[in-house]
């Protein structure tokens, strides 16, 4: 049943001025053919998304063709369990003063419990293999979810954070293409960095 | 400052073109953007060891956009044997700082504070991090000179007109600690700033009227902390866009004048008179007073009185007195407090 896209932009808006959460279904297709289905609540957490709807482009599915069916899955968890607390967009600087002093009242919409619940699920969506990661970190990118952006790229910094250089390469499989004498001149370089 | 480059996407289109059994993706064939949120998110000691890692990512540090420079992130951790360098510990400091900042392309920062006890011996060095900080379009800034111990020396003289309107209209957040401001009579403003926070400033009464009222439409959060020459703090004249006030510790002030749209309060230090335009819309108030004077608490809300018709939560800490006397002292408060009407 594809609704016009009048119908479709006129359904989006009113579902943006009024508040209330369309119940609307929006299908998402992989890569490798296969359909998901997600509310659109949940896909509008996809900045890419949100435009194709609001486009009109969304009514009969929308393909993909950078994202496999195990990443879109996965991406889906995430929006789905996300939708929900969608208040915690534009905190791109860290509040100072929430180090200094004990903060009492917290002003997301999530009790302590919900906020514990989603950071064990954050935790073990990205506790995958590299190569995962790395598609989570593209699919990410595309769609442009910045709450999975971040977390996934937080993840691997802290995959490379307190390793020796040595075991970074070995972890992330580089290959050190450096001549000696180039080496040893960016180590002087910031010799700071590499000596203590 | 440095111009980046890494390659192209290339390798990336490569990658992704490839039929379903390719190999999996590398770290290094992410694209440049993502490699640098990535490194963004290593202390900057450890993005700048990445240059070693292989020969395209010399460089690639440089676009750090979270520049966090501290006694902790520049000096050596606990596993090493400490620097070799026998000289001042601030000059080492300094000198590295500046190595980073010579190197960091100079764009795309977000954040960027120095954190160690410097003060107007090094006023040159401290003006560049300033001017590069400006220059780079950072959302956040803070200069925190704060020492542990109190020491005496004389503070950084920072001149606002470095960070000014014209040229910085992309700061949103600034945190001065253990600096001397004046702030000149041509003052134009921050345009988008939206949080300050001051502490040990010695920022006199109408100096910081004069800084907040610049910034009047945007401000949303005033911190204030250990600012000795405050006598009264008058903000009643500022938007309701200004919601959280936060006073610590200032020792002479006597009196504050709160907005209408303030919501969240927080103080901390001797009694103080608290007195509204009008009515306000506080909703939480916090205060932690030294100790308890019977009428201190009655005094600090005698013209606050009915005007906070929606406060929800009152937080009120003592250090000083028995359990059995505070909670007297809290009930008989609120009870006072609600009942006029």
């Amino acid at each position: 049943m594809a609704a016009t896209p009048a119908d479709a932009s006129s359904s989006s808006s009113e579902a943006v001025v009024g508040g209330e959460k369309s119940n609307k279904m929006i299908t998402l297709i992989s890569s490798d053919g296969e359909s998901f289905e997600a509310t659109e609540e949940a896909a509008k957490m996809s900045v890419t998304i949100k435009h194709m709807i609001e486009d009109g482009c969304a009514d009969d599915g929308i393909p993909l063709p950078n994202v496999p069916a195990k990443i879109l899955s996965m991406v889906i968890e995430y929006c789905n369990k996300h939708a929900a607390d969608a208040d915690d967009t534009n905190k791109h600087v860290a509040d100072p003063a929430d180090a200094d002093e004990d903060d009492d009242n917290n002003n997301n919409n999530a009790s302590a419990g919900e906020k514990e619940d989603l950071k064990s699920f954050d935790a073990s969506l990205v506790a995958v293999d590299q190569a995962t990661l790395f598609d989570i970190i593209l699919a990410a990118n595309f769609l442009s979810i910045k709450g999975l952006l971040d977390l996934a790229c937080q993840k691997v910094a802290d995959d490379i954070k307190d390793k020796s250089v040595e075991e970074v390469r070995e972890i992330f499989k580089i290959e050190n293409d450096f001549t000696k004498e180039e080496e040893e001149a960016v180590r002087k370089e910031n010799a700071w960095a590499f000596n203590e | 400052m440095a111009n980046i480059d890494i390659g192209s996407d290339e390798d990336l289109h490569q990658t992704m073109m490839m039929k379903p059994k390719r190999k999996g993706l590398q770290l290094t064939n992410l694209p440049k953007d993502i490699l640098c949120s990535i490194l963004s998110r290593l202390p900057i000691k450890e993005a700048v060891r990445t240059s070693i890692l292989l020969e395209h990512w010399k460089h690639l540090w440089r676009c750090h956009s979270n520049l966090e420079f501290s006694l902790r992130s520049m000096f050596p951790g606990p596993r090493t044997n400490g620097p070799n360098d026998v000289r001042p510990w601030k000059d080492v400091f300094i000198e590295r700082v500046d190595a980073v900042l010579q190197q960091h392309s100079g764009a795309g920062v977000d954040n960027i504070q120095f954190q160690a006890p410097c003060d107007d011996e090094h006023g040159d060095r401290i003006e560049g991090w300033v001017r590069f900080a400006t220059a780079s379009k950072t959302k956040q800034l803070i200069l925190d000179f704060s020492a542990t111990h109190h020491i005496e020396q004389h503070p950084y003289k920072i001149d606002l007109r470095l960070l000014d309107d014209s040229k910085s209209s992309h700061l949103q957040s600034i945190k001065l600690c253990s600096v001397s401001l004046k702030v000149p009579a041509d003052f134009k403003g921050f345009r988008n700033l939206k949080w300050i926070f001051l502490a040990d400033t010695n920022i006199t009464d109408g100096d910081l009227h004069h800084l907040v009222s610049n910034c009047s439409g945007i401000l949303e959060f005033l911190g204030i902390a250990g600012c000795g020459m405050l006598r009264r703090l008058h903000i009643s004249h500022l938007s309701n866009k200004l919601k959280h006030l936060q006073v610590y510790d200032c020792r002479l002030l006597q009196a504050m004048e709160l907005n209408f749209g303030l919501v969240k309060l927080e103080y901390r230090g001797p009694s103080v008179l608290l007195s509204p335009p009008g009515s306000l819309l506080l909703a939480d108030i916090c205060i932690k007073l030294e100790g308890i004077c019977t009428n201190s608490l009655e005094y600090m809300f005698t013209k606050l009185g009915h005007n906070v018709p929606r406060l929800e939560i009152l937080t009120l800490r003592c250090r000083e007195g028995k359990v059995w006397d505070s909670l007297f002292l809290a009930s008989t408060f609120c009870a006072s407090l609600f009942n006029i009407s």
